[in-house]
């Protein structure tokens, strides 16, 4: 059986939506409380 | 009379205050889970979605190899990526219809039509719930394919520029290391080797493996079978076909630059036994150097394996084969690491002779380095200097044909051809000099390529030929050579400064000073 010539780039493109998605969930909690222990 | 209106007033107002606490409910906790709710569930759906087509990708592909010349996979960058990504949004957003249509359903039937006449109230809250759930999973959804989109789109342009990049970078380093791709059998130099797929029992031609729209580092054959696509990664070690003629190329062609080295002379003037003197004085003094020749496809084992017990045992070789020449292929490397593709064009001198074939004959055009040869038995002056006695012998081993008409047809060919002369290196070899040497006209004749070139001019009165070849070329440099090996199969010390001379001059340093 042919193995799958796009797994691993379809993996990578996988694991960068997730990341982006949690970058952007997680920065702006990340920017308030980095604003909350500075004020 | 006033005490029954006075229960249905106080029913009445029970039933307001029940309307009322529902109401605060509703909005209170029912609004913010049907929101949340609605979030979840478009995260899901939007996960579900991208893990089914990025991660449970059933095998074999679902993407069939291009239908287009190439028998390979289009790399993932360079379309499929895109696919995924209209995949990925058309099936969130169809999973998301139909999990709110869904919902809606359910709710209508099971919920609303069994609440209780006259509570618009309650059915109206419910009701935006619902829609505010479904906006903000939509929102949502949207959001996440927005990120989802502009990762992909980021992720395509890098790649690609990295491909772009990496073709670039695999083209100029070829151009650095002076590496290009001969063709031995139609002589056409090959912009890119075509290459047979390496798996086993696969045959299909792949005709430009480089980066580009098929892979990066690698590409992928229709059978399954990952080829390298840079020299770097090893892509020469794959078998290589001529894209002109179909014909193979030499093995591990386009890893190293070439040497292109014609024999030109009339017929009989020596050039077969000189060139496979040349083969056994390149092995020698690249074995010498701690390097060494190997013969670079199974059609040059062949012939020469053919011809060179011949020149062991001092036996004339037959008659070179009329046909267009097809190059004796040798990869050399020395004990300094330097490596060259050898390509030596033996061919006949009635080919020679025939106007019409010369444009066949591209890789005249193509070399940098010619051998001419010059049977000095061939030249009446020199004849008639020879003792009769000796005629009788010599007679057999003498070339019918004066060389100067064709040496000068031949330099005016390859400037036909293309080839900038000025920079060119040409050298005259006076052959059969094992037979000649003892000879009294050459008493007081060297070695040297100066006191060669003025025999030539003044007792052979070749001073035309010699002029023609100067003023022709940027380089030229005359030789003795007697193509012929000892007892131990070393050859003749005049050959050796011959080679040296002729691979010197092409990046072939073997140590030592050419004559």
């Amino acid at each position: 059986m042919t193995e799958n010539p796009y797994r691993s780039a379809r993996l990578l493109v996988f694991v960068l939506v997730l990341v982006a998605g949690s970058a952007l969930i997680l920065l702006p909690l990340a920017m308030r409380v980095l604003i909350g222990a500075s004020a | 009379v006033a005490s029954g209106d006075g229960r249905s007033n106080q029913n009445g107002c029970a039933v307001a205050f029940g309307v009322l606490i529902a109401l605060f409910c509703m909005v209170e906790y029912v609004i913010p889970i049907a929101l949340v709710g609605g979030v979840v569930i478009a995260v899901i759906l939007y996960l579900r979605s991208t893990f089914r087509t990025l991660v449970r990708e059933p095998e074999p592909p679902s993407q069939a190899p291009d239908s287009g010349p190439q028998p390979a996979y289009v790399q993932y960058f360079m379309g499929p990526a895109l696919d995924d990504l209209r995949a990925v949004v058309s099936n969130t957003r169809d999973d998301c219809a139909a999990f709110g249509k869904a919902c809606g359903k359910r709710i209508r039937r099971g919920f609303l039509q069994s609440w209780p006449e006259g509570d618009m109230a309650l059915r109206g809250v419910l009701v935006l719930a619902l829609w505010a759930g479904v906006a903000a999973g939509a929102a949502v959804a949207t959001l996440a394919l927005v990120v989802h989109t502009l990762t992909v789109l980021a992720s395509v342009a890098v790649a690609r520029a990295l491909i772009w990049t990496l073709r670039v970078v695999d083209t100029g380093l070829l151009r650095v290391e002076g590496i290009t791709i001969t063709c031995g059998t139609c002589h056409h130099r090959v912009p890119y080797a075509v290459y047979a797929c390496p798996g086993p029992g696969c045959r299909r031609r792949h005709g430009d493996v480089r980066p580009g729209r098929y892979g990066a580092f690698r590409r992928v054959c229709t059978c399954g079978t990952r080829m390298p696509t840079l020299v770097l990664l090893g892509s020469f070690r794959m078998r290589g076909f001529c894209p002109y003629c179909d014909h193979p190329l030499a093995d591990r062609t386009g890893s190293a630059a070439e040497i292109i080295l014609p024999f030109l002379g009339p017929t009989a003037s020596g050039k077969t036994r000189l060139m496979l003197t040349l083969v056994t004085a390149l092995d020698e003094l690249s074995t010498a150097s701690g390097g060494g020749v190997e013969f670079a496809s199974a059609e040059t084992v062949q012939r020469l394996n053919e011809l060179l017990p011949a020149l062991a045992r001092g036996l004339s070789t037959p008659p070179t084969n009329k046909e267009l020449p097809r190059a004796y292929s040798l990869n050399a490397t020395t004990g300094r690491g330097a490596q060259r593709f050898v390509h030596l064009f033996d061919m006949a001198g009635e080919r020679l002779n025939r106007q019409d074939d010369a444009h066949e004959l591209r890789f005249l055009g193509l070399a940098r380095t010619f051998v001419f040869v010059l049977d000095p038995l061939s030249l009446d002056g020199f004849w008639q200097e020879v003792p009769v006695a000796d005629r009788r012998r010599l007679s057999t081993f003498r070339s019918r044909q004066p060389p100067q008409n064709l040496l000068t047809e031949t330099s005016e060919r390859i400037e036909a051809l293309g080839r900038r002369r000025r920079r060119s290196r040409v050298a005259v070899a006076v052959s059969k000099n094992d037979l000649v040497a003892h000879l009294p006209t050459l008493a007081d004749v060297s070695t040297g390529s100066a006191s060669i070139e003025a025999w030539l001019v003044d007792c052979l009165h070749l001073g035309n030929l010699v002029r023609v070849l100067r003023h022709e070329f940027g380089d030229v440099r005359f030789f003795f050579t007697a193509a012929v090996v000892d007892a131990g199969g070393r050859v003749d010390p005049s050959v050796l400064a011959l080679a040296r001379w002729l691979f010197q001059g092409e990046g072939l340093s073997f140590g030592g000073e050419a004559s």
